[in-house]
């Protein structure tokens, strides 16, 4: 049982990450774009930075943060069109970016910081790691 | 022996000691992005397309027309490369061979790589600096008189690298303007900053105002070519170019 749950989180890792790789990055009828995101990680911190060009202030940001996930929201200052786009070959215009991540530590939400400056969103999250002392003999 | 990478003319074309501009994605897409806005500005003709069988099979169409996505750009003083998709590892060094051998046929006089280098803050830089790497005594001097700064210690890895490598051998002249800049996001700011620099070591003048205004469209236009960008920047091995080298000569 152990085994064969092992291998299934494997095989939902491996779709998950061809997922990521080959989705588009845009949903038509949401009018939405996904953002790039770039993770580091710390000895104590995890963080993200959010590429949001064409929102204006941080008042257009929406942010969620929960343990194990984040899910930014953000509102552009104008439609951005494309003229035949892509695989749909006709006029589309986006207003907007939403991205829901994985995060690769736990983290601790209520201490979640964020800047938005040049048009990039930095979130800094605290990893939640519990630490024991250890007696040495 | 020949090359797994092609340059293929159209036609015949007529050159007057070029200066071959090489802008492919790589950080920030500063190059890419710098070439795009070259193109545009001097309103330069597809002269020549690149071929390979390690290409990925992707063609673009533009306007309805069939185009290979790697190509050359000029007119008889210039040259522009530039691609829409980034070049596969196993085509970096036939491409920078053949790519060297053809200015030199072309009577190619300076050859200017441009690219960026990552700098971690680069959200707090408003103008980003331009440093620059020379091939030769020749082309360190161009660089020392147009007021660019030059790299004296460091790696440099990329396209650009193997270029200023080929074209040492060869004696041609070569430059690399590198801007500070993004290692993951489309950066135009790198990419006016490095035209900037082009313009002193090029002689030419090049208006940024557009490129800068366009910026955040430019930048949310270019997250598809970025995000494929970014598998070959780690197997370029960009990140050694923030480390130190050992001091050996």
């Amino acid at each position: 049982m152990w085994r064969s749950r092992r291998i299934s989180d494997w095989i939902d890792e491996v779709f998950s990450d061809l997922d990521e790789e080959f989705r588009p990055l845009w949903n038509e009828s949401e009018r939405c774009l996904e953002p790039l995101v770039d993770i580091s990680t710390t000895e104590d911190e995890v963080i993200l930075t959010v590429d949001l060009p064409c929102v204006a202030s941080k008042e257009d940001i929406s942010l969620n943060v929960s343990e194990e996930s984040l899910e930014v929201k953000a509102i552009m200052h104008r439609t951005l069109k494309w003229e035949k786009w892509g695989t749909v070959q006709k006029d589309i215009g986006f207003n907007s970016f939403r991205k829901i991540l994985r995060l690769p530590e736990k983290v601790d939400p209520a201490k979640a910081n964020a800047k938005f400056r040049s048009g990039i969103l930095t979130v800094t999250l605290p990893r939640v790691r519990k630490k024991f002392n250890v007696k040495i003999e | 022996m020949a090359e797994i990478v092609e340059i293929i003319e159209d036609e015949e074309h007529r050159f007057r000691s070029p200066v071959a501009i090489e802008g492919l994605p790589d950080i920030g897409l500063v190059g890419t992005i710098a070439a795009s806005h070259i193109v545009e500005q001097f309103n330069l003709k597809e002269i020549a397309h690149l071929e390979s069988e390690e290409f990925p099979p992707i063609m673009v169409l533009h306007k309805g027309v069939l185009r290979d996505p790697v190509r050359i750009y000029g007119n008889e003083n210039l040259l522009v490369l530039t691609s829409e998709i980034p070049l596969p590892i196993a085509t970096i060094q036939p491409a920078a061979r053949v790519l060297s051998k053809w200015f030199q046929e072309k009577g190619v006089r300076l050859e200017i790589s441009l690219s960026g280098i990552p700098v971690q803050d680069r959200v707090n830089i408003q103008t980003p600096k331009v440093y620059s790497v020379a091939n030769s005594s020749e082309s360190r001097d161009l660089l020392k008189k147009s007021g660019v700064e030059v790299m004296e210690e460091g790696f440099v890895a990329g396209i650009y690298a193997l270029i200023l490598k080929e074209l040492t051998k060869i004696r041609l002249p070569a430059v690399a303007l590198l801007s500070q800049a993004f290692l993951k996001y489309p950066d135009p700011g790198a990419s006016a900053s490095v035209i900037q620099s082009l313009n002193k070591v090029a002689g030419i003048s090049i208006d940024v105002k557009t490129l800068l205004e366009k910026g955040d469209e430019i930048r949310v236009k270019a997250r598809d070519l970025m995000k494929q960008a970014q598998g070959t920047i780690s197997d370029m091995q960009k990140p050694v170019e923030q480390t130190i080298p050992i001091m050996y000569r």
